[in-house]
């Protein structure tokens, strides 16, 4: 029991506990009666849940975290490469497992900054694209979602697409990594089924099909071509 | 409910008042205050005032859960305010012998603890307060006594049983001061001093963690114990009670026993409030999914995602489940290919109980953290919504095209073999005698059963059926797709998102065919929890 393990304390020390410990009401704030007592006798939970001002100071932690990431994002590309992948390493996603995710991202986007302009100098890549790339890796989803889509609606016809797809080739290739990052946006744009330039599109139906005639049709014409022939022997008869 | 919600002045002997209700409030009531004040003082912003709501909280929500808040009686409650009184007084230096003729326990503690606790040892009638004076002194007089804090304690509640005072300080003690090791001899010792239907609630948060870190024999054999030494159980207590344990139970305990546990639990349903009955519908949803819907998590790395989440949510303590919940849908907002993949339309599963499953967790863990859609920017979501119109109306006619194809084939097809064909190759075989009268007669006779048999009957069904077949396999190659692009660029609540496209739609006169669409999106799983998943990201 953790009674065992509490530490030995002088008698003024004691006596600032008892006061604390009386003034509180134990049917609304036992916690704070218990949290006293732990701090008190040096005591820690044994649940593993913080006391309340470590929790307040995670949370603190993790706004300011938040901002911190949404500074990076701003200044990825600007900021000294050795500056940035350091800022990354230092932020703790043990502690904020919420921000595992950006964090891990930002870092290996990081790591790959330099492949970037590599990627813009490869031959036929599609500008647009990488632009539109550059910036959707290090936006938070909400803004990245919109210039995604954005860009697709710019692929005005096929020939557009396929540059695109082109491109993304190369990035699948020579640059898996990079395309690791956006794998759903270039998933996306791979199976685009893009209109069909002004003037092709289709009109509902209203246009000129050759319907499919299928094994049945085409023994019903081949006994109607026989019933004619036959009418017609039997009326030269 | 009243409108005094977030008093802060009714922090912490009027948790009520903070949040807004009457006693008998109802736990939904509780949670919608709640998620209010979450709102306006999120965790990120205000983690001081947001550690305040949430323990005034968890104390409400238990004792309404185990319907306790009833028996905080007011001379109870008197009794503890008179203590907290008294020591204010004293804190703020004013000397209480004014006011008060006699000096109180915790005074003569302060002054001289040894003689108080000899006094109070004594005494052969000792009040609430008496025990918890004890209890605080023992730390310090009796230092070579084990469980000497919990000890005094438990002998109060053995004889001021169901004192709130007393209760709420053996919950937190239970909580976060009683190692899961000797878990099992605590909880025996607080049966046998506390044999009532309160042990149930003191004692549910050490079981829970008793669950989480030991074997299940070890849960099970110590429960079957401490129930021996219960009397005067009150059912309702103890059903609650094994509502909320069944949460972990179900992921450690052997089949059997849940399945016992979970059919007793739902044929005693009728006898706990609402929200106890919808905890109840939950496990009962995890138990269905654990049971079926688990073998189809195969490789698909997004169902294992997702798969942990729920067995993290039900499992872990609501800190890390909040933690684990928001990782995981902050990755599945991200790939919808990857949901689209694990959830397939055209072959795909009955996925009802997961879809439910997910919901219940985001909402909740949504009002717990405070995570919500930004607000929205109407010109940037009105064109989100016409470009997707504009996509979903390109291949929607292409669509069409191929279901009147169908019709005619089925219909004119059908017609033209039974009606037309046979007399024609009558004439064709025969081509002589009296064929004419033969033909009229088959024509009208083919054409009776054509319109009153083959066609209601069979064509019109097999139609139906083949365009619902098509219809499906557009919405999963077509605008599933373009549908999951939307949700993730338009940035706000799928339902508002939605109910966008379809004004959108209507302004232009196609709200017919966008409502068939629509209608599809409500039963696609991947997309409701791909939608929701959207509020999560970082």
């Amino acid at each position: 029991m953790t009674d065992s393990g509490t530490k030995a304390i002088d008698p003024g020390e004691y006596r600032e506990y008892l006061k604390g410990a009386f003034a509180f009401n134990p049917m609304w704030q036992s916690k704070e009666v218990l949290d006293l007592r732990r701090k008190t006798f040096g005591l820690s939970r044994v649940d593993g849940d913080d006391a309340t001002e470590d929790v307040a100071a995670r949370r603190e932690k993790s706004h300011a975290v938040r901002q911190h990431l949404r500074q990076l994002q701003n200044h990825f590309w600007t900021m000294p490469l050795d500056q940035l992948q350091r800022s990354l390493l230092n932020i703790d996603v043990q502690q904020m497992p919420e921000l595992a995710p950006v964090v891990k991202r930002l870092r290996t986007a990081a790591a790959c900054r330099g492949e970037f302009p590599k990627l813009a100098s490869v031959r036929g890549m599609d500008m647009a694209l990488f632009n539109a790339f550059r910036r959707i890796v290090v936006l938070p989803p909400a803004e990245a979602g919109y210039i995604r889509e954005q860009f697709i609606q710019s692929l005005y016809n096929r020939a557009r697409v396929k540059d695109v797809r082109r491109a993304i080739r190369v990035i699948k290739t020579d640059y898996s990594i990079l395309y690791g990052l956006e794998r759903d946006f270039f998933s996306t744009l791979e199976n685009l089924k893009r209109p069909r330039a002004v003037g092709q599109a289709s009109q509902g139906g209203g246009g000129f099909e050759l319907p499919e005639i299928g094994w049945f049709g085409w023994i019903l014409i081949v006994i109607v071509i026989r019933v004619i022939v036959r009418l017609m022997m039997s009326a030269g008869n | 409910m009243n409108e005094q919600l977030g008093d802060w002045d009714c922090l912490p002997h009027d948790p009520l008042g903070f949040f807004g209700l009457q006693r008998g409030f109802d736990r939904k009531d509780l949670k919608r205050a709640y998620g209010k004040l979450i709102r306006q003082y999120k965790p990120e912003t205000h983690p001081q005032q947001f550690q305040r709501i949430r323990q005034a909280y968890e104390q409400l929500e238990s004792l309404n859960r185990y319907g306790a808040e009833q028996q905080m009686a007011q001379t109870q409650r008197s009794a503890w305010e008179s203590v907290l009184a008294a020591e204010k007084e004293l804190v703020a230096g004013q000397p209480a012998e004014i006011k008060r003729p006699r000096r109180s326990v915790t005074e003569l503690a302060i002054a001289d603890p040894v003689d108080t606790f000899r006094r109070l040892k004594k005494r052969e009638i000792r009040t609430p307060q008496d025990y918890f004076v004890m209890a605080v002194l023992a730390d310090v007089l009796e230092r070579d006594q084990p469980h000497r804090f919990l000890r005094y304690l438990l002998a109060g509640l053995k004889e001021h049983a169901g004192d709130p005072g007393l209760t709420q300080l053996v919950v937190e003690y239970m909580r976060g001061d009683v190692p899961t090791k000797i878990a099992p001899n605590v909880l025996l010792a607080t049966a046998k001093a506390c044999p009532t239907a309160a042990f149930y609630r003191i004692t549910e948060p050490l079981w829970e963690r008793l669950l989480r870190d030991e074997a299940f024999e070890t849960f099970q054999q110590t429960l079957r114990q401490c129930e021996s030494h219960l009397k005067r159980v009150d059912p309702r207590s103890k059903l609650v009670f094994y509502i909320r344990v069944m949460r972990i139970a179900i992921w450690k305990a052997p089949k059997k026993w849940v399945d016992e546990v979970l059919s007793k639990l739902e044929s005693e349903a009728a006898d706990v409030d609402a929200s106890s009955e919808a905890d109840l519908e939950f496990i009962s949803l995890v138990h269905g999914y654990q049971a079926e819907d688990r073998q189809r998590i195969d490789d698909s790395t997004t169902r294992r995602r997702i798969d942990r989440m729920i067995q993290d949510y039900c499992t872990g303590d609501w800190q890390a489940a909040a933690a684990t919940v928001t990782q995981v849908l902050d990755e599945v907002a991200r790939d919808g290919h990857g949901m689209m993949a694990a959830f397939p339309i055209v072959r795909g599963a009955d996925e009802h109980r997961l879809v439910m499953i997910c919901m219940i967790i985001a909402s909740d863990i949504a009002s717990q953290t405070g995570a919500d859609f930004d607000e929205v920017d109407e010109r940037k979501s009105n064109r989100q919504a016409s470009a997707a119109l504009s996509d979903l109306r390109e291949s929607l006619n292409s669509v069409g095209s191929r279901i009147a194809w169908l019709e005619r084939r089925y219909y004119w097809g059908s017609f033209v073999l039974l009606v037309l064909v046979p007399p024609l190759m009558l004439v064709g075989v025969l081509a002589s005698g009296n064929w004419g009268a033969l033909t009229c007669l088959w024509g009208a006779g083919a054409a009776a059963v054509y319109f009153f048999l083959l066609k209601p009957k069979y064509l019109v069904p097999k139609t139906e059926e083949k365009t619902q077949h098509i219809l499906l396999q557009s919405y999963e190659t077509r605008w599933r797709s373009r549908l999951f692009r939307y949700i993730q660029s338009c940035g706000e609540r799928p339902g508002a998102a939605f109910a966008r496209l379809h004004a959108i739609s209507e302004k232009n006169g196609e709200s017919g065919w966008m409502g068939l669409v629509l209608s599809f999106v409500h039963s696609d799983p991947a997309l409701t929890i791909f939608g929701r998943a959207q509020a999560f990201v970082a």
